[in-house]
């Protein structure tokens, strides 16, 4: 089963359109969104919890469509990390605990209790007073102490010292532990989502420009730099996204189509993106 | 609900400890004008609630949480409801004491009043949640302020009109249960049409 | 079992992870009937993707040097000693389909080849002796 199925999926504003979509996050996988600011990520996400209606397309979470009456107590299922939307500031994580546990039904005082112990949470403090660092780590404690078996996350680690953001990368690692969890990360840290999803999808200006598994990308794509005028003796079809400067060229080519004896180099995830996002560039 | 209630409980108690504390001491004061004020003040606590939930953009997480719509509308309710019962419990227990005290008996009209009060408090509750709803808190506050000082003003010169009317009847249970009903009849409705429009209005 | 994962290696990780499994079924650091770490833990444990851990076991299945029973895990499959002899003559061919390709630039021709050969082989017997 996916964790998430979107077919068709497309929402209309005024002088933006994302879609049409379609999407899978196989269960028991960990896939991470990327793309620019405002090339539609926040958006697919909520259209994912049906907290904006579409204009055409399904969407079906754990098997259940987003617009079933089921959905709402489905969400038990989901935890839920935003950017920007966190809890009332008077509120301490103590009171947090308080509410989450009269909103799940599995919610785990004694799992949330240790995340604020491994967070360094205090207790006591006004949510107003926290860091932006402290905030996000409340919101995916809160998001990880009822049992989810679908953890989203918009933007997660942005904001967030590298060390922090190596400590959460790992519990999203270790919570896709088990078959049936499944992870779907939006951020535009690529490094980050390098480091722990299997697959990677990419949107920009509202459409799906790939998904696909992120080992295979950085298996099929390789870098070449080489002089602006041997660019033209490679076959068409094998360069994807081209850099000119002054001094020569780089480009992002297909392995499988690149003459063998050509000197390649290994390519980033966030390489990949960049070429593929600015298309061509000449000097 | 549970988990949304406490959460404005715990927002407001918080942010408001002092004008909590203002409003029991109004509901304590004899007669009722004072008092029907704390109650009209407790009823309309949701909206300061919902004010803060804009603020913060709490929706925006509780549509990701296992509440419907209906749960989040009619949490505003509920508390509503609690709010006036308590101010009004609080200012009739005070003036039990007060007539206790005096060795009187309580002033039925006095009693009678706050009910009004409570009621009158309550449907004012009931127009100005729709309207929040609608229109958001910011431009729903001067309709909020108009109101206020329409409910306070009726309520009070209402008061005076009702006891008279009122004395014509030979048992008072009727116009009671009346009023009763018809407040809790209006607030369906309005809660009805809150959650109509909270439900098109997140999307 | 130690598994090491090199990012610069111009091999994929699932042919890393197949390799390095490989040479310890072969070497007898894992025997028959050893139990392999999960597919899905060994991926979290390496913090690869459990795509290429999958990839890397449906290979060393289709080899012949692990099964897999659903439900359990995957273990070591019986040594064929036949197919770890194939193994070994392919590697040595694949050297010296190396030496004879290096050998071109340098000039140098079978005759060459053969005598640096025999030279070394002795070199190597004579190392041996206790």
């Amino acid at each position: 089963m996916n964790a998430i199925e979107i077919n068709g999926l497309v929402r209309q504003y005024s002088g933006f359109t994302l879609g049409s979509l379609d999407l899978a996050l196989p269960s028991g996988s960990i896939m991470g969104l990327v793309g620019e600011n405002g090339a539609g990520k926040s958006t697919t996400i909520k259209l994912i919890m049906n907290a904006v209606s579409r204009d055409a397309g399904t969407v079906s979470v754990l098997g259940v469509s987003n617009q079933d009456a089921a959905f709402t107590a489905l969400k038990e299922d989901i935890g839920v990390v935003l950017d920007e939307a966190y809890f009332p500031e008077v509120m301490s994580a103590k009171n947090v605990g308080s509410v989450m546990k009269n909103t799940y039904r599995k919610w785990n005082g004694k799992v949330y209790q240790d995340y604020l112990e491994r967070f360094s949470l205090p207790p006591d403090k006004a949510f107003r007073d926290y860091s932006r660092g402290m905030k996000m780590k409340l919101a995916i404690a809160a998001a990880l102490s009822h049992d989810p078996k679908l953890l989203i996350l918009d933007e997660a680690t942005s904001g967030l010292d590298p060390m922090v953001r190596d400590d959460i990368l790992n519990i999203f690692n270790d919570f896709t532990r088990q078959a049936d969890h499944s992870v779907l990360l939006s951020s535009h840290i690529v490094s980050d989502l390098e480091k722990i999803c299997d697959y990677i999808a990419f949107i920009h200006g509202g459409r799906l420009l790939f998904c696909e598994e992120k080992d295979r990308l950085l298996e099929e794509y390789a870098l070449v730099r080489l002089p602006k005028e041997r660019l033209a003796d490679l076959p068409e079809d094998s360069i994807i996204g081209q850099k000119c400067s002054e001094y020569g060229a780089q480009a992002l080519v297909l392995r499988s189509r690149v003459p063998e004896d050509l000197p390649l180099e290994h390519t980033n995830l966030e390489d990949i993106i960049l070429f593929l996002a600015r298309g061509d560039q000449k000097a | 609900m549970k988990g949304l209630l406490l959460k404005d409980f715990y927002t407001l108690f918080k942010q408001m400890k002092i004008m909590l504390l203002i409003l029991v001491i109004f509901a304590c004061m004899p007669g009722y004008s004072v008092a029907s004020f704390a109650i009209f003040y407790a009823a309309l606590l949701p909206v300061t609630a919902l004010a803060y939930d804009e603020r913060c953009k709490w929706n925006e997480l509780a549509v990701m949480m296992p509440y419907s719509s209906r749960d989040i509308v009619l949490s505003k309710y509920v508390l509503g409801f609690i709010f006036v019962l308590a101010a009004s419990a609080i200012a009739a227990a005070a003036q039990f004491i007060t007539a206790a005290l005096g060795s009187a008996a309580p002033d039925t009209g006095a009693l009678l009043s706050l009910l009004l009060s409570a009621c009158l408090s309550l449907i004012l509750l009931d127009v100005n949640l729709p309207i929040m709803y609608r229109l958001g808190v910011e431009k729903g506050r001067i309709a909020f302020i108009i109101l206020i000082f329409a409910g306070v003003m009726s309520a009070v010169s209402l008061g005076d009109r009702l006891i008279a009317v009122l004395a014509g009847f030979h048992s008072l249970a009727l116009p009671t249960a009346g009023m009763l009903l018809f407040t809790v009849l209006f607030s369906a409705a309005s809660a009805a049409l809150s959650v109509n429009i909270y439900r098109h209005k997140t999307n | 079992m130690n598994i090491i994962i090199s990012n610069a290696s111009t091999k994929p990780i699932y042919e890393q992870i197949y390799g390095q499994i490989k040479n310890c079924i072969i070497s007898g650091e894992l025997t028959e009937g050893d139990a392999l770490p999960s597919i899905r833990g060994l991926a979290k444990d390496l913090r690869i993707s459990v795509i290429t851990t999958a990839r890397a076991y449906d290979e060393l299945e289709k080899d012949g040097f692990i099964n897999s029973v659903a439900g359990k895990g995957s273990y070591v499959a019986e040594k064929n000693l036949q197919l770890v002899r194939e193994e070994q003559l392919k590697q040595i061919e694949q050297h010296i389909n190396e030496i004879i390709s290096l050998a071109g630039p340098c000039g140098l021709d079978e005759e060459d080849i053969t005598g640096m050969l025999r030279l070394m082989w002795d070199e190597n017997h004579r190392e041996e002796k206790p």
